[in-house]
């Protein structure tokens, strides 16, 4: 049983199941240095997911599609931006009606645009193409990395960068302060807001890619809510890190890793449920301990 | 046209009124009238006896798990693990319905509080008082794990015996005994006395909110979390029974499904009843009268947005993208006040 979790294929799948949540992660955690506990990356993540589909069906090329997603996230992600600085709504109920709004709005464009209900799945769409590195193949454990569609790389990149700007650049600096004491930024002469639909931008294009990897990273396919709570997932990650990027990609990878020897154990009859029970256990579990944690140091 | 309840009505017409025009225009852009599929939305939900007992059947449960919403967010909390809640207290109800030889007086109440034990939040109640953890990930997750345990336990424990032989698909439970049942009101309908219930329940959440001493420091916690530690409010106190009544209600919501309307649990029979009690919650603005009508709405919608796919091309997504609108404006403030002060310009004028 053992050999079974920890074999190379419980790695490259666990790679895979991690990036969305690792993406939306990130993009939360930006959110969250900035002050907004955001919550509707989910519904951002599934708008990405339909018009990466779109894009990459019509134009017939995954580019298009990549560009798509991301452009449709960011519109949403800034309409979310819209209605929680200018029309100051409450964070927690936007987020839950961006939710809802993109399962009811995906499900609604599904008929018109590509005429069924439910699902949609042409095999002639394109779709990403795996990438080998070649000195990774020969090497045992590490040719897990190998392999993957080019978001999973870009997204290893993504949190260096990200990390990078949030620590080390003016523009980090100032989207952290807007977190802290938005008042600093006001002094200095900067204008919060945009600083603030800035991060929502972010947001945006790191859900779009995430959906974009759902969608069109491995099949092209659609179906209704195929999200299906990953964007939840990456709010816990973002929630037990306290949107410090390396503990949230941690976080990421740690879900992702934990799902995929849960499969593995599935195959030798586990109950499902349990095994679909995993992510939000362990979440819990991770949350409880660093309850109990940060009550020691105090 | 200062007083509270006036804006407050009138912020609601706002959310309102934005959610019709938008799924409006998903009704035009099918090419359908949307007057005309919004009459024919009503007299589904309440052109027959049928189908106005059918729209209040859906109406109680909303009542219920409205009410459980509305119970935490008064106190300012975020309980958004409500369908777990629900879940959990149809299988309890549906085990301890099974009991046989028991008097309905003492059955029925069992099932109930039963129900509700298991179904208040106890980790996430425990977490937030004492730890200060955030609740919203947290009860969250809980529910999403408790509607897949749900699930397992029947699946490998309590599936309906004659299930097991046959190629029946549905996880579900044996019935339940005539004691345990919750009889209907008038006779072929499905709504039954579990309307009782939710009556009970509003009324008891009004005279909490309006005239306990401990509904007023519920509420102030609410308002303003500062506040209430400045006046010496016992804040963790009411974070922990807040969160553990709020899932508690939304339990009993569940129990009375199993108990009055399928006699036995159904693993799916929740029409995402807990997020739809969180909108009823919302578009009632946490007002017990409110929830009674926002229910009432969504039963309307629940029942008669059938009728409305069947007579037109409108999709029943278009019934959610407008929920889903009205509850994003709902919160915003800022739409309100725009309306406002452009009124008062043209006042200046």
């Amino acid at each position: 049983m053992l050999d079974i979790l920890f074999s190379e294929h419980t790695i490259t799948t666990g790679i895979c199941l991690a990036t969305p949540i690792l993406l939306c992660a990130l993009g939360g955690a930006v959110c969250s240095k900035s002050g907004n506990f955001n919550i509707a990356m989910e519904g951002f993540m599934l708008i990405g997911a339909f018009f990466g589909v779109v894009g990459a069906y019509y134009m017939n090329s995954v580019a298009m599609g990549l560009l798509f997603a991301m452009l449709a996230s960011v519109l949403i992600a800034l309409l979310y931006g819209l209605f929680l600085m200018k029309f100051r709504a409450d964070e927690i109920i936007l987020g839950f009606g961006f939710n809802m709004l993109a399962v009811a709005l995906t499900g609604w464009l599904l008929e018109p645009v590509f005429g069924g209900a439910g699902s949609f799945y042409n095999p002639a769409t394109p779709s990403l193409e795996k990438i080998v590195i070649p000195f990774l193949e020969g090497i045992p454990v590490l040719r897990c990395l190998s392999g993957h569609n080019m978001i999973v790389y870009l997204s290893w990149i993504l949190v260096l960068v990200i990390h990078f700007m949030m620590y080390k650049t003016p523009l980090g600096f100032r989207l952290r302060a807007l977190g802290e004491n938005p008042r600093t930024l006001g002094v200095s002469g900067l204008h919060t807001d945009r600083y603030r639909y800035l991060s929502e931008i972010i947001v945006g294009v790191l859900c779009g890619l995430a959906g974009a990897f759902l969608s069109i990273g491995n099949l092209s396919m659609f179906t209704e809510n195929m999200t299906s709570g990953r964007g939840y997932i990456a709010v816990a990650a973002v929630g037990f890190s306290n949107g410090y990027i390396p503990i949230t990609a941690l976080a990421g990878l740690i879900f992702g890793l934990t799902s995929s020897a849960a499969i593995q154990l599935q195959g030798i009859g586990f109950p499902s449920q349990l095994v679909d029970m995993t992510p939000y256990v362990i979440t819990i579990v991770i949350i409880l301990i660093s309850a109990f944690n940060r009550r020691k140091t105090r | 046209m200062n007083k509270p309840w006036v804006q407050s009505i009138l912020r609601l017409l706002i959310a309102f009124a934005v959610g019709l025009i938008i799924s409006s225009i998903f009704i035009l852009a099918v090419g359908e009238n949307p007057i005309e599929a919004y009459i024919a939305l009503l007299s589904g939900a309440f052109g027959s006896n049928l189908s106005i007992f059918t729209t209040l059947r859906w109406t109680v449960p909303y009542i219920i798990v409205g009410v459980a919403a509305a119970v935490s967010f008064k106190a300012g909390l975020f309980n958004m693990g409500l369908e777990g809640c629900v879940y959990a207290g149809a299988l309890v109800a549906g085990l301890l319905g099974t009991m046989k030889g028991m008097s309905a007086v003492v059955h029925i109440p069992l099932c109930i509080l039963g129900a509700a034990a298991v179904g208040m939040m106890w980790v996430p109640a425990f977490l937030k008082s004492r730890f200060g953890t955030s609740e919203v990930i947290i009860t969250w997750m809980q529910s999403y794990a408790m509607v897949l345990l749900c699930s397992f336990l029947v699946t490998s424990y309590f599936q309906r015996p004659e299930d097991i032989m046959s190629a029946a698909q549905q996880v579900r439970t044996p019935f339940i005994e005539a004691s345990a049942t919750l009889n209907p009101i008038v006779q072929p309908y499905k709504l039954n006395s579990s309307l009782y219930i939710a009556i009970v329940l509003v009324i008891l959440f009004y005279v909490f909110t309006k005239y306990t001493k401990r509904g007023y420091e519920h509420r102030m916690m609410g308002l303003s979390y500062d506040f209430s530690v400045y006046g010496g409010v016992n804040t963790k106190d009411i974070q922990f029974w807040a969160l553990l009544i709020s899932g508690g209600i939304a339990a009993i919501a569940g129990a009375a499904e199993t108990m009055g309307v399928n006699g036995q649990y159904i693993h799916g029979f929740s029409t995402s009843m807990g997020p739809n009690g969180i909108m009823v919650a919302l578009m009632g603005r946490l007002n017990p009268v409110g929830i009674a009508a926002a229910s009432l709405f969504m039963g309307a919608i629940q029942s008669g947005a059938r009728a409305m796919v069947r007579a037109t091309d409108v999709s029943v997504y278009t019934m959610n993208i407008m929920i889903s609108i009205i509850v994003i404006c709902i919160t915003a403030d800022g739409l309100y006040e725009l309306l406002r002060i452009k009124k008062r310009q043209r006042e200046g004028d």
